[in-house]
């Protein structure tokens, strides 16, 4: 009974690890398409309101549907003290899970064009990081295709030759 | 908290802690700090220029020791200065200057980037001069008794750059508006510049008075009209005339029965006199008196009075007598 428990656990760790992986895959896409999204909002604001940037971040960081870009979190409340954004930005990415360093160094970028020039400069300089962000994206999306299939098969298969093993 | 030290935060570590460490009682007469890029940072005292130490000491000329800000300088305090959010100022930025809180103005120049022949923004900022306002509480006081004590005359401030025409005239809005010419007087402020009011993301810093209403960013010549059809206003005030469409917009203001208290740059009323919109003006009758200010050895001081409007052939300035 107990050997049975246990290869059953054996094969749902394995299964579940490879289920994860592939998750961990997805979900790095979604917040790309996020920050992409992000950037667009940016842009946008830039162009059209020039509203002061911590007023922006403050008020996009308490929309819900950027909620799972946790480093926005950091600008919802209003600072006590003025700094320069990027060290707020920077300091802020630090509790972002989920994303590697490609996405991180471009978000560093973006938190150092924040504010700091005229609209045209900034919007140009953000459409930049739209289309680096785009090649970012497409590579992660095929692998989320081609490696999240190969984890969750893996996850299987090794799932079921642990059971056969220990049987 | 004293207008130099409020201005404090906007400069670069090295220069904040230069300027910081300068003596209370210099701090107190700093009227401008100026940063020009590779060049001393100097300080602009009541009538006299000194250079900053990086000790904070002050001296006469500059030489070995004076601190001397460099771009990093001047880009990190045009950063704070704009609030890191240089995209928000861009208005002001064009035209060569921002309102800080407190009423501290300052002010920008650098290269200019142009489209069709205006100033779209600017780049590479390489100097800027911190006006650090003061006010002088009460400094109009006998002006308001001897000239709005019972009646409402329109009248013309003139003073040369730095003889505080703009610190005088808010000081005269904000008692003839409190009552303290013995009644409240209903006052238009035409803000063109948002140097009256020197509004700060939309709150006017300067109290100018509970029956004072401020236009601000509107042309003198629009404000004008837009204040005598919707504000009815007894007194309209605007700061620096000189152009056709404000001369016109005061006669318009005369014509309706309202009072104007204007200021115009002129280091002397003879000055003043050569300035042909302002000579038409005064011709026409529309101001009762002039006054001429000392200067900036002695700002907010009058150095001279005339009254407009008697007729005296025998005068050489055509009808204006001194008073």
């Amino acid at each position: 009974m107990l050997k049975l428990l246990g290869m059953v656990l054996l094969f749902l760790g394995s299964a579940g690890t490879g289920l994860l992986l592939s998750k961990g895959l997805a979900r790095r896409t979604e917040l790309l398409q996020l920050i992409e999204r992000l950037l667009l909002t940016l842009s946008n604001d830039l162009r059209y309101q020039k509203t002061p940037t911590l007023r922006l971040l403050r008020e996009i960081g308490q929309d819900e549907s950027y909620a799972k870009l946790q480093f926005l979190s950091a600008f919802e409340e209003p600072t006590a003290k003025i700094a320069p954004i990027s060290q707020l930005w920077d300091s802020a990415l630090k509790k972002q899970m989920g994303l590697q360093n490609e996405e991180l160094e471009l978000l560093r970028e973006t938190g150092r064009i924040l504010g700091a020039s005229d609209s045209e400069s900034q919007v140009n300089a953000l459409t930049l990081q739209q289309k680096k962000l785009e090649l970012i994206i497409t590579e992660a999306a095929q692998k989320q295709q081609t490696q999240g299939k190969l984890f969750r098969s893996m996850g299987v298969l090794c799932g079921l030759l642990l059971v056969i093993l220990t049987f | 908290m004293e207008g130099y030290v409020q201005v404090l935060p906007y400069f670069s570590d090295m220069i904040r802690t230069s300027l910081a460490a300068v003596p209370s009682s210099v701090q107190k007469t700093v009227r401008e700090i100026r940063l020009r890029q590779g060049r001393p940072l100097s300080l602009v005292l009541m009538g006299t220029t000194v250079f900053l130490t990086s000790s904070g000491a002050v001296t006469k000329s500059p030489g070995m020791g004076t601190l001397i800000p460099d771009e990093a300088d001047l880009w990190d305090c045009f950063q704070r200065v704009c609030g890191y959010s240089v995209h928000s100022c861009e208005e002001q930025i064009r035209q060569g200057f921002l309102t800080l809180p407190g009423g501290h103005r300052v002010g920008f120049s650098g290269t200019a980037v142009q489209e069709d022949g205006k100033i779209i923004t600017l780049r590479e900022v390489n100097s800027m001069n911190f006006r650090i306002a003061r006010s002088f509480p009460n400094i109009s006081r006998d002006f308001v008794r001897r000239f709005y004590g019972d009646s409402l005359p329109s009248i013309l401030l003139s003073g040369a750059p730095m003889s505080g025409k703009t610190t005088f005239l808010k000081d005269i809005i904000a008692a003839l508006s409190s009552g303290k010419a013995g009644k409240y007087i209903k006052i238009a402020v035409i803000d063109e510049r948002g140097e009256l009011g020197a509004v700060y993301n939309g709150t006017p810093q300067i109290e100018l008075g509970p029956c004072t209403d401020v236009l601000t960013g509107y042309p003198k010549g629009e404000g004008m009209n837009i204040a005598l059809r919707t504000l009815s206003p007894e007194l309209i005030v605007c700061d620096e005339i000189g152009g056709e469409g404000e001369a016109n917009a005061i006669r318009m203001s005369l014509n309706a029965g309202t009072a104007v208290l204007a200021t115009a740059h002129a280091g002397r009323l003879d000055a003043l006199m050569r300035r042909p919109q302002i000579r038409t003006l005064i011709d026409e009758g529309a101001f009762d008196f002039l006054v001429q200010l000392k200067g900036q050895e002695a700002p907010c001081q009058i150095r001279e009075v005339r009254q407009v409007g008697e007729q005296n052939s025998q005068s050489p300035a055509g009808g204006i007598k001194a008073c």
